[in-house]
Parts: structure tokens; C-alpha cells; sequence
């Protein structure tokens, strides 16, 4: 078995920390989850935490770009140690190991030299970084892709010539073992100096797979804020579920008369949900009953904080921005989300005011 | 690169599967075309909106994916529009409205 140099990650857009309270405040929702709590917190002022693919391969870097994976922030966006790698594939080249791995092309078109990198229960990212030379006329970039058969998690884009690139690609937890390849297509000799780093990045992060269901970062004020468009907009969560007990906070504005749904998780009977039907947003209006509810003016921003305990446990994976069965999307959200956060667990009165009062920090203009 | 132009797509249901695999074959991801409409002679039709550019409208019309499901698609591009009203003009002009669910079944 051959141990991989997998590097320790150089700088790109999947390492930056986490910009935490806005400004103003001292207080950071990173607190609500210091006990390793299970939960959300999205921020789409931060640039570091949004991707325009669900892969993970585009940085968002401005707004008026979509958003097709978004990091949940609740962990403060630190990555864990990197994944060993198992394995080298190569195919049209020839292989040096130094304290990097140095392929060189002796196909006259297509080349590549992949790691093999086993499953991981949590989400990580993929740091590509190399450097080409004699590669005049051809391209190489980064690509991921399963290990069986050979479908692809994520392509990155080509980039020309000689140079030095690096690309980051997402990998959903529970992905099964993967190859990350550095891939040249030129003439052969071309040759290619690369390390990868596969360091996990924990968190309920939520992707849109389809172009047309991806909110668009906006930005007003110097605030960004994600714009739904009420129609077929919204994110899923993969694999996670509110609980019994559990609390929320919401900084948004709706603008459009269609359904108010900003996150909902699935039940056999009754659906978890914080939202409703038109000009309001209800937390579990029925049949569970818990009380709460809060008028929406069309075109004004509102925020809430609020606790809810006793309802049934989540079965199904949470949508954020409308209601899913898993198979239909309906009552799609529209207007704007400066910031959402959920936990599973109660805060106390004084979290609450202290959450609300972070989320109305989210909308005060730079 | 940013996307400034409001653009709804409409489809009749019997080339709506057709549709997705071209738009995800071209690198738009799955199931774009996901919202159920229905025409007033009860025609089952499917729509999306999505924010676009330039390139995206330049594919519509190139001829090498020209054939009956592209003839079939109704496309509402409007640069800066509102996503909203461009959707809402667009069903009403084809006759189209959404097939509601009651959020509280």
C-alpha cells in the first residue's frame, strides 16, 4: 500500500476562517453550538462560505452570482486533519515522488495521476494545487470522481498553458471512495507538479444540484443577502433532521405573495417546519399547535428568534426556502435571507434576545 | 461573471424528462424544469426560472441542439427583469397556471 504525500492545504478559497459576528456586534451563534449541538448557521455575507455549484468548484466571489452550496458556519468553519489517501492511479504518464507528486505525460492527448481517498462520514474538501510546464497548447485541471464505475463528483475548470492553479472541490458526506486526479490533455512530455489535501469540513451543509433552483447573492448597502425568487428556488440539507426540541432565528424580507416556507423538515405525519402557507411565518402551526406565529409585511425585513419543544423528531432531510416531500418542491420563498440559523435545542429567553438581536445586525447597512 | 437576465423556460409534461437530460448534460445540474403547471385546456406543462447570461440564450438557439423538445420550449428572457413578474406575464401569456398543494395537508 503506498502512503500518499497528501500536503497540508495552501491558501484558496477553502481556507479562509470564518468572518463571525457582523459589524457592531460582539455576540457570535457559534456559542449556541459550543456543546457540539446539532444544527445551522448560514451567512451569506460571507464570501468564504458559498460556492456557485454544489460541487464546491466555483467560488462565489461577487454578487449576482448564484449560490449552489452554502457552509454551515455553526462549527466555525475549521477543518479537520487531512484524509489519508490509499492509492495511485495513473494513466499516460510516468510518476516521481518527491515531497510532491511530478507526472509526466507521455500520452500525446489525455493524462492523468489520481489519489484514491476512502469514504468519509463527513463532508471535505479537495485542495488541489500544481503547477504545469511544457504544456504550450494544452490544458489540465482538477477532477474528482467515484471509484466505482466512473462517475463524476465534480470537474473543475480547464485551465490553459503553463501555470500555476489551484481548485477546490466539495465532497458530500458519505461519498463513497473517490479519485482525485489532476488531469492533463496536451502533447505528451507535457509534465505536472501537484499536491492534494483532503481536509474534512464538518457541518449541515446545503446544495442545489439544479442551475435553476440556486438563489442569487445579491448586495445592497454593502449587506449581501441571498434572493430567492419564489418559484422554484431553494437548498437541501442531505442527511440531517430537526429534533423534538429546537430553536431558530431568521433575519429576511419577503416580496412575494407566494408561500413563506424557510425551512422545513419532513415527518410521516406532520412536517416540521418554520414557515406557512402566504403572508406569514408560522413554526408548526398545525396540527403540533405551538403557538407561534408572526405576520409578515411584504417588502419590509423581519426577524425572529423562538423555541420550540415537544414536537415529533424530523424523518426526512431539511429543505430550506420551501417545502419537499423528497420528490415535489412547492411553496417556495421569495425575497431575501441575510441570515438563518436553527439548533436542536431549547435556548434560554436570554439567547433568544441575544439571537434576534444578531440576526437584525445582519440587515444594517456596512 | 454575474447573471442578470430573468429567464422562465415553459415545456409541455411529454418533453419536460428530455429537457432535463440535455440541461444537465450541458452542465446545469438535474431536474431544472420542476415546477407542475397546468394550461387551460388541462394540459399538464413544467417551468422554471432561472438568473442567466448571454451564453445560456446563445445555447438555446445553437443549431446543433435544435430539434422537436428545444421547438417545444417557450423562453421569457428579460435582462434585469424581475424574476417575479417575468414569471407571472409569462404563465398568464401561454395560458399557464401553477398546480397549487395545500402547505397543510
Amino acid at each position: 500500500m503506498i502512503t500518499l504525500p497528501i500536503a497540508s492545504a495552501l491558501s484558496s478559497a477553502a481556507t479562509r476562517e470564518v468572518s463571525n459576528p457582523p459589524r457592531g456586534s460582539a455576540y457570535s451563534p457559534l456559542k449556541l453550538f459550543n456543546a457540539g449541538e446539532q444544527g445551522f448557521w448560514f451567512d451569506p455575507n460571507d464570501l468564504s462560505t458559498l460556492f456557485q455549484d454544489s460541487a464546491g468548484t466555483t467560488p462565489v466571489t461577487a454578487a449576482g452570482q448564484p449560490v449552489g452550496l452554502m457552509l454551515d458556519k455553526r462549527l466555525g468553519l475549521i477543518k479537520g486533519k487531512d484524509i489519508a489517501g490509499t492509492g495511485i492511479e495513473r494513466s499516460g504518464g510516468s510518476l516521481v515522488r518527491n515531497s510532491f507528486l511530478d507526472f509526466t505525460s507521455t500520452a500525446t492527448s489525455f493524462a492523468y495521476l489520481a489519489l484514491s481517498i476512502p469514504v468519509s462520514p463527513v463532508p471535505y474538501i479537495l485542495v488541489f494545487n500544481w503547477k504545469t510546464t511544457n504544456n504550450a497548447g494544452g490544458t489540465s485541471r482538477a477532477f474528482v470522481w467515484n471509484e466505482a464505475g466512473f462517475t463524476v463528483l465534480g470537474l473543475g475548470v480547464a485551465r490553459g498553458g503553463d501555470g500555476s492553479f489551484i481548485e477546490t472541490i466539495y465532497v458530500p458526506a458519505g461519498a463513497a471512495s473517490i479519485r482525485a486526479a489532476v488531469q492533463l490533455n496536451g502533447a505528451a512530455g507535457a509534465n505536472c507538479k501537484f499536491t492534494v489535501s483532503a481536509r474534512s469540513m464538518p457541518g449541515n451543509h446545503a446544495t442545489q444540484p439544479s442551475q435553476a433552483g440556486r438563489p442569487i447573492l445579491r448586495e445592497e448597502n454593502g449587506v449581501r443577502y441571498l434572493e430567492l425568487d419564489g418559484i422554484d428556488d431553494g437548498m437541501l440539507i442531505a442527511g440531517y433532521r430537526a429534533d423534538v426540541n429546537w430553536s431558530s432565528g431568521v433575519a429576511a424580507r419577503k416580496s412575494s405573495s407566494g408561500g413563506a416556507f424557510l425551512f422545513e423538515s419532513p415527518v410521516t405525519a406532520a412536517n416540521i417546519y418554520m414557515g406557512s402557507g402566504n403572508n406569514s411565518v408560522a413554526v408548526n402551526a398545525a396540527p403540533q399547535n405551538n403557538g407561534f406565529s408572526k405576520a409578515i409585511a411584504l417588502n419590509a425585513d423581519f426577524t425572529y428568534a423562538v423555541s420550540i419543544t415537544g414536537d415529533n423528531a424530523g424523518t426526512g432531510d431539511m429543505s430550506l426556502f420551501c417545502r419537499y416531500d423528497g420528490t415535489n418542491r412547492s411553496f417556495y420563498f421569495g425575497g431575501r435571507v441575510y441570515g438563518m440559523l436553527q439548533a436542536n435545542k431549547i435556548m434560554t429567553p436570554e439567547q433568544l434576545v441575544q439571537v434576534d438581536k444578531f440576526m437584525s445586525g445582519t440587515m444594517a447597512p456596512r | 461573471m454575474t447573471y442578470t437576465i430573468s429567464c422562465v423556460l415553459l415545456i409541455p409534461s411529454q418533453h419536460r424528462a428530455a429537457l432535463n437530460v440535455l440541461a444537465d448534460s450541458l452542465g446545469y445540474g438535474p431536474d431544472n424544469l420542476s415546477v407542475r403547471l397546468v394550461k387551460a385546456d388541462g394540459a399538464a406543462w413544467f417551468g422554471c426560472h432561472t438568473w442567466c447570461e448571454q451564453a445560456f440564450l446563445d445555447q438555446l438557439v445553437d443549431p446543433q441542439y435544435q430539434g422537436e423538445v428545444l421547438s417545444a420550449l417557450i423562453v421569457s428572457a428579460v435582462p434585469g427583469g424581475d424574476a417575479s413578474a417575468n414569471w407571472t406575464n409569462s404563465l398568464e401569456a401561454n395560458g399557464l397556471s401553477p398546480l397549487e398543494e395545500d402547505p397543510d395537508p
